[in-house]
């Protein structure tokens, strides 16, 4: 009967392909996360939009010739920026830190813990205003990537990363250090 | 010869395929050397800045096998939604009480993405014999939006339980041994395909009947807060008592469909518990298919159930609204809706942008494949009547020939 050996031989049979997805789940998803946690800030979003970027990448995977984590890094970024940029769109010109806590009724932070904050706020608002390009490598980098897996995710030659982080730092410091740089931007 | 920057910075950063021979030149190399401490300590400023990201202890990742279970349940989730009924999933024993709905009008189509006014709208119909098959893609994104998870989906949900009751209990299925026995239970000449010699797992389930008590005001209402204010429903429809009766079905499994006979008995137990109600489980062809499932092919046939409805309701009317809740303008609906003869057609919704159809010839009569295109559980559904009886064939994987080959080979 042919019947069985037409359907076993369509391309990735579902059970196969729902191991080989858990593989890459595990081995990815701590990074993801990582990555996201950084530019969102927020455990629960970082942990949502990991989510997402898998879901997205099990109904529309990259074809036979793509690179898997590449893929995954760019979409997972793209979700970051996305959120980074909109929630400093939703502040406004609002202090992102004193706001937040002021919003969720907290009491007065102890100096440490708001100075803490108003830095993570400001090296965000940094990353939001550089070229997506720079800020993709600096926080992949920051978060473990190797150059060969930031150049999957970036489309770029593994041998041009090293010249190319050089740049964004530059970047990250002219607009984080000076030009008026303001923190709650 | 100097370091370029490239290469320090993979250096700096341990990516270097020769880091001996960088760090002998560094030794030796003062520019370089300056040039590289530079980089270095620019290196360190941003990577303490960037470290006011990283997770506090309070704020890491879960576990990640906990992650993937969500992942997995958020994955289930999202392919219920896109789902839509193949024919192979309505013939599915617990969708049988949803079937007949579907079996009756276009209004069906709302059934299909939209479950519980599926029941509904299916059974607002006068006498109704399945005599032919027509496919009509639909736009269901507007419905999608509107499933069981809702709250309006719930209040529908509810409607339907409180106006609905079984009436004759369908009993439990039977699995019986060959085709005299089944055509015995059934009272119909089964048939079954000679291109499969393989011995099929057969099942008999009897006849069931529901009755259907319509609430206008209350549908009215609901279909207000589904943003359908435009659509009225007509006085004719307050307290029409809806019946419904599914005849026996015979259910053949052919491969290694492991789970059929289990559904079926759930989903008896199912119809029992909550009335009409069918639920978004995924029937024996359909959802993800396990590793065992995916040479499984089923077969059902059935006389057409039938429908008795007060004669006074205006069947054209509520088949436009049917059709105008899939996203037709009124003017489509209208013109479609004479062209349909509502007391004998089986109109099948597929979306427009999830499926395709064509018909085909088979069994000396046209029937209808649809195909649904997705990439990991692609699937067909085969539909076809001939002499009175209804046939569908659903299966997995993208090559339909081997139900084309068992439509074209019953006897």
């Amino acid at each position: 009967m042919t019947v069985t050996t037409q359907q076993a031989g369509a391309i990735n049979p579902p059970a196969q392909r729902e191991a080989e997805f858990e593989a890459v789940f595990l081995q990815h998803y701590q990074r993801v996360f990582g990555v996201l946690y950084r530019l969102t800030g927020d455990r629960a979003e970082a942990e949502d939009l990991a989510l997402e970027a898998f879901l997205k990448l099990w109904q529309d995977p990259p074809g036979r010739e793509g690179n898997l984590g590449g893929w995954l890094y760019r979409v997972a970024t793209r979700l970051g920026f996305n959120a980074l940029r909109s929630g400093q769109r939703r502040r406004g010109y609002e202090s992102a830190a004193g706001r937040d806590a002021w919003d969720q009724g907290e009491p007065p932070d102890p100096p440490r813990e708001a100075e803490r904050r108003d830095e993570r706020a400001a090296v965000r608002a940094t990353l939001g205003i550089l070229a997506e390009r720079d800020a993709q490598l600096l926080i992949l980098r920051h978060s473990g990537l190797s150059y060969r897996e930031i150049a999957a995710t970036l489309g770029v030659s593994p041998g041009s990363i090293g010249t190319l982080l050089t740049r964004a730092e530059r970047a990250f410091e002219r607009a984080h250090g000076g030009g008026g740089f303001d923190a709650s931007e | 010869m100097h370091l370029n920057d490239e290469a320090l910075r993979a250096y700096l950063d341990g990516q270097l395929a020769d880091p001996v021979g960088a760090a002998a030149h560094l030794a030796a190399c003062t520019q370089c050397r300056g040039q590289f401490e530079s980089m270095q300590a620019r290196a360190r400023r941003i990577s303490a800045l960037l470290a006011a990201l990283d997770p506090a202890a309070a704020d890491v990742a879960r576990p990640v096998q906990q992650a993937f279970s969500q992942f997995t349940a958020r994955r289930r989730d999202a392919e219920r939604k896109e789902q839509f009924p193949m024919l192979g999933r309505l013939f599915a024993p617990r969708m049988r009480p949803l079937w007949i709905g579907l079996s009756v009008v276009v209004v069906l189509a709302v059934a299909l993405s939209f479950q519980p006014v599926r029941v509904w709208a299916g059974n607002l119909l006068q006498a109704f014999r399945v005599q032919q098959v027509v496919v009509l893609p639909v736009d269901n994104t507007r419905l999608s939006a509107l499933g069981n998870d809702t709250v309006l989906g719930k209040q529908i949900s509810q409607l339907m339980s409180d106006s609905s009751r079984v009436t004759r209990d369908p009993g439990k299925p039977r699995e019986v041994p060959d085709k005299a026995a089944a055509t015995q239970a059934a009272g119909f000449d089964v048939r079954l395909p000679s291109s499969r010699s393989d011995a099929p797992q057969l099942t008999v389930q009897g006849a069931g009947e529901f009755e259907f008590t319509a609430n206008r005001t209350r549908a009215q209402d609901l279909l207000d807060q589904a943003g359908f204010k435009d659509v009225k429903l007509p006085a004719s429809l307050d307290g029409a008592l809806i019946q419904v009766e599914i005849p026996p079905t015979v259910t053949a499994g052919y491969g290694r469909c492991p789970k059929l006979l289990e559904q079926v008995a759930e989903a008896k137990q199912q119809m029992l518990e909550k009335g009409v109600q069918g639920h978004d489980s995924p029937g024996p062809v359909t959802g993800s298919p396990g590793r065992t499932m995916r040479d499984c092919i089923i077969l059902s046939q059935l006389t057409s159930p039938s429908v008795s409805a007060p004669p006074d309701l205006d069947l054209q009317q509520l088949a436009e609204i049917g059709l105008q809740i899939t996203g037709m303008t009124a003017e489509q609906a209208h013109s479609y809706s004479q062209a349909v003869d509502w007391t004998s057609t089986l109109v099948v919704p597929i979306p427009r942008n999830g499926a395709s159809y064509e018909e085909v010839q088979v069994d000396g009569v046209t029937g209808s494949l649809i195909q649904r295109p997705r990439d990991d559980a692609p699937q067909y559904a085969l539909v076809w009547i001939k002499d009175g009886i209804i046939y569908a064939i659903g299966g997995l994987g993208t090559d339909p020939s081997p139900a084309l080959a068992m439509a074209d080979s019953m006897q």
